[in-house]
C-alpha cells in the first residue's frame, strides 16, 4: 500500500498543508514544533479513523470549525481510493471514494499503515497494558475475530467483578449462585486469547529479534509472555481454571479477577536484560522501532505490505543505527520525519538514496527531489 | 421554547419520555397528532389502553399474551417435548418468523448481568425448572444473544438442568457477534437454529 498524496486543511497546527509522498522513501524535515508529527497524524486518522493522540475534536485547529484530512492511497494492484475524514461540530464523517462511512471499522485494514513515534517508548518501559494493547493489536492482525473475544473476555470480567466485589463486601444474594458460569465464560474465552497471544508471539518473535540484530548490530533481543498461567502447557484451558483455583480465596477477599489475560506481561530481554526496567534508552528506543518493523513486516505477510511512517526516526539513534534503520525500510513505502536538518541530509547522502524531502519553514512546505 | 397551550406541553412532555424520544421528536409526533383526525387520535389512544388492559404475561411460558395460557402454550400441534428459552418476549417472535420451530418457548425475561443486579432469582429460572419436572420436556433449547450476558446465561442453565437429564443444545452463533437476536434475519436465525450443539 502507498500514500500518493494528503491534504490536511484546518488540522492541528496546519492551515493547509498538500504533501505528495514518494513511492519510496519521503522525509519530512522540521524543528520542534513545526507541525511534522501533525502530518503523521493526519496521516493515521486517513487509515485508522482515529487521531494518534488525545481526542478526536482536539484536532480542530484553534479557532476554526471544522477540519479535513483527504487522502489518496494506492494499492500493489494500481488501484487508487480517495478518503476524506472531516471533524466538526457534529463529530467525524468518513468517506471512501465519496461513499460516507458508518464507522471507522469498515475503515480499518484497508490502507494498512504502521506508525512508530516516541511514545513506543512506553511499550517497552511503560505499564504492562501497554505491552498488552501491543500484543492484541498485533494478535487482532492475524486474527479475524480476535477482536470479539478480546471484547466479549472484558465484558465478561467486567461482570465477574462485580459478582466478586458483592463478596468481598458481604453481599451479592443470589447473583453469587451465577459465579460458576461466569468463570467457565472466562476460561473459554480467556483460553481462546491467551492461544492467539502466544501464536502470535511465536510469530513476532523471530521478526523482532532479527529487526534488532539489524538496527543494532548485534545483541539477541527476546520477547517472553508472563502469566500466572502455565503457558508452556498444551491444555491451556486447565492451566488457566488451574490458576484461578490458586487464587480463588483472594480474589473472594480483594473483590476482582486476579489472574488471565487482562493481567499478563510481555517481557522484551535483551542479552538477558530485561528492558522493562533496565536498559539503556538506546536500547529500548531500537527495541520499540523493532517491534514495530516487526509487526510491519507480520501484516505484509497477511496481505498488502503497509505504509511504515517513523517519527522523529533519528533521534536516539547513533548515526550507524540511523543508516541501518534506513537500510530496513525498503520493502515498504517509508515515510520519517526529523528535526536534525544537517544530520538527516548526511545521513541521506550517505545512502544515496532516492526519494523526497519535505522541509517545513514557518508553516511553508518545501519540496525537493533527491537525486 | 415553551408553547402557550399547557395540552400541547403536557403531550410533549409525556411523549418525550419514551425510549428514543427526545423533545424535538415529541414536538412533531404532537403536531402531527394535531394535524391529524379525531378518529385517528382516538384509534392511537384505544390501542395503548388496551395494551395495558388486555396484555399480560402467559403463566407457563411468560410470553407476552392475550390469553392465559398463551397461543402457543394451548396449541394442541405444538411439540411438548421441546422447549426453546429466550431472554425476552421479541425474541419468541424472532424465532416464530423462521417458520422452522414447532416447539414450545420460555422467556426468561432478561439475561444474567451482575453489573445490573441480574441474578438467577431475577429471571425465571425456577419457573423454567418447574416445567421440566413434570418428565414431558426432553429437550431445552438454549436461545439466549450471543454476548457475554447470554452466553453466561446459557452456561448458567446448562449446569443447573443437566442433572435432571433432559438434552440441552445452543443455538449456533450463526448470529452476528454483539447483535441482538430481535434483529437477526429469518435465514440466519434457521440456520443457527439447525446447528445448535448440545450444552
Amino acid at each position: 500500500m502507498r500514500v500518493v498524496t494528503l491534504h490536511l486543511t484546518n488540522y492541528r497546527s496546519w492551515k493547509e498543508c498538500g504533501l505528495a509522498f514518494h513511492p519510496q522513501l519521503s522525509i519530512v524535515i522540521g524543528e520542534n514544533g513545526s507541525g511534522k508529527t501533525n502530518i503523521l497524524d493526519a496521516l493515521y486518522l486517513a487509515s485508522y479513523g482515529r487521531t494518534l493522540r488525545g481526542r478526536d475534536e482536539d484536532a480542530i485547529r484553534w479557532g476554526e470549525r471544522e477540519s479535513s484530512v483527504r487522502a489518496i492511497f494506492r494499492s500493489e494492484g494500481g488501484a487508487e481510493r480517495a478518503v476524506q475524514v472531516t471533524l466538526g461540530p457534529e463529530g467525524k464523517s468518513m468517506f471512501l471514494g465519496g461513499r460516507r462511512l458508518e464507522g471507522r471499522t469498515e475503515l480499518v485494514g484497508l490502507f494498512p499503515l504502521v506508525l512508530s513515534s516516541s511514545d513506543d517508548l512506553d511499550i517497552v518501559r511503560g505499564d504492562p497494558e501497554r505491552r498488552r494493547n501491543f500484543l492484541d493489536a498485533v494478535a487482532s492482525l492475524l486474527y479475524r475475530g480476535y477482536l470479539d473475544t478480546l471484547r466479549e473476555y472484558k465484558r465478561t470480567l467486567r461482570q465477574r467483578n462485580r459478582i466478586l466485589l458483592e463478596m468481598a463486601l458481604g453481599r451479592g444474594g443470589s447473583m453469587v449462585s451465577a459465579l460458576a458460569a461466569w468463570t467457565e465464560r472466562l476460561v473459554v474465552l480467556g483460553e481462546a486469547l491467551l492461544r492467539k497471544r502466544l501464536r502470535s508471539l511465536e510469530e513476532l518473535g523471530p521478526q523482532l529479534s532479527e529487526y534488532y540484530r539489524e538496527l543494532v548490530g548485534g545483541g539477541r533481543c527476546a520477547v517472553r509472555y508472563l502469566s500466572r498461567v502455565d503457558v508452556d502447557v498444551d491444555d491451556l484451558r486447565a492451566a488457566l481454571e488451574k490458576a484461578l483455583a490458586v487464587s480463588a480465596v483472594e480474589e473472594r477477599e480483594r473483590g476482582m479477577t486476579l489472574v488471565g489475560p487482562h493481567r499478563d506481561d510481555l517481557a522484551l530481554e535483551v542479552d538477558g536484560t530485561d528492558l522493562r526496567k533496565f536498559g539503556s534508552r538506546g536500547q529500548a528506543r531500537a527495541a520499540a522501532l523493532a517491534l514495530r518493523l516487526a509487526e510491519a513486516k507480520l501484516v505484509a505477510s497477511r496481505g498488502e505490505p503497509p505504509i511504515l511512517a517513523v517519527d522523529d526516526a533519528f533521534s536516539d539513534l547513533d548515526d550507524r543505527r540511523a543508516e541501518r534503520l534506513l537500510a530496513q525500510t525498503t520493502g515498504f513505502q517509508t515515510i520519517l520525519t526529523s528535526a536534525e536538518e544537517a544530520r538527516t541530509r548526511e545521513l541521506l547522502a550517505a545512502r544515496a538514496a532516492h526519494g523526497r524531502v519535505f522541509r517545513i519553514r514557518e508553516n511553508q512546505v518545501m519540496e525537493e527531489v533527491l537525486a | 421554547m415553551r408553547y402557550a397551550s399547557p395540552a400541547i406541553e403536557r403531550a410533549i412532555e409525556r411523549l418525550s419520555r419514551l425510549p428514543g424520544v427526545g423533545r424535538k421528536t415529541a414536538q412533531r409526533l404532537v403536531f402531527h397528532l394535531l394535524r391529524s383526525p379525531q378518529d385517528e387520535t382516538e384509534a392511537l389512544v384505544q390501542a395503548l389502553l388496551e395494551l395495558k388492559r388486555k396484555v399480560r404475561y402467559c403463566s407457563v411460558c411468560f410470553n407476552l399474551s392475550e390469553e392465559d395460557p398463551c397461543q402457543i402454550c394451548a396449541d394442541p400441534q405444538r411439540d411438548r417435548s421441546t422447549i426453546c428459552v429466550v431472554e425476552q418476549a421479541n425474541d419468541v417472535v424472532a424465532v416464530e418468523r423462521t417458520g422452522q420451530y414447532r416447539g414450545l418457548y420460555h422467556v426468561l425475561g432478561g439475561a444474567l448481568s451482575p453489573l445490573d443486579g441480574i441474578g438467577p432469582e431475577q429471571l425465571r429460572v425456577a419457573e423454567l425448572v418447574r416445567r421440566l419436572e413434570g418428565g414431558t420436556v426432553r429437550e431445552v433449547i438454549v436461545a439466549t444473544n450471543p454476548n457475554a450476558e447470554g452466553e453466561a446465561t446459557a452456561v448458567y442453565l446448562a449446569r443447573l438442568l443437566k442433572p435432571l437429564g433432559v438434552r440441552l443444545t445452543r443455538i449456533a452463533r450463526g448470529i452476528p457477534v454483539g447483535s441482538d437476536l430481535e434483529y437477526a434475519d429469518e435465514a440466519t436465525l434457521a440456520r443457527a437454529l439447525e446447528g445448535r450443539t448440545d450444552l
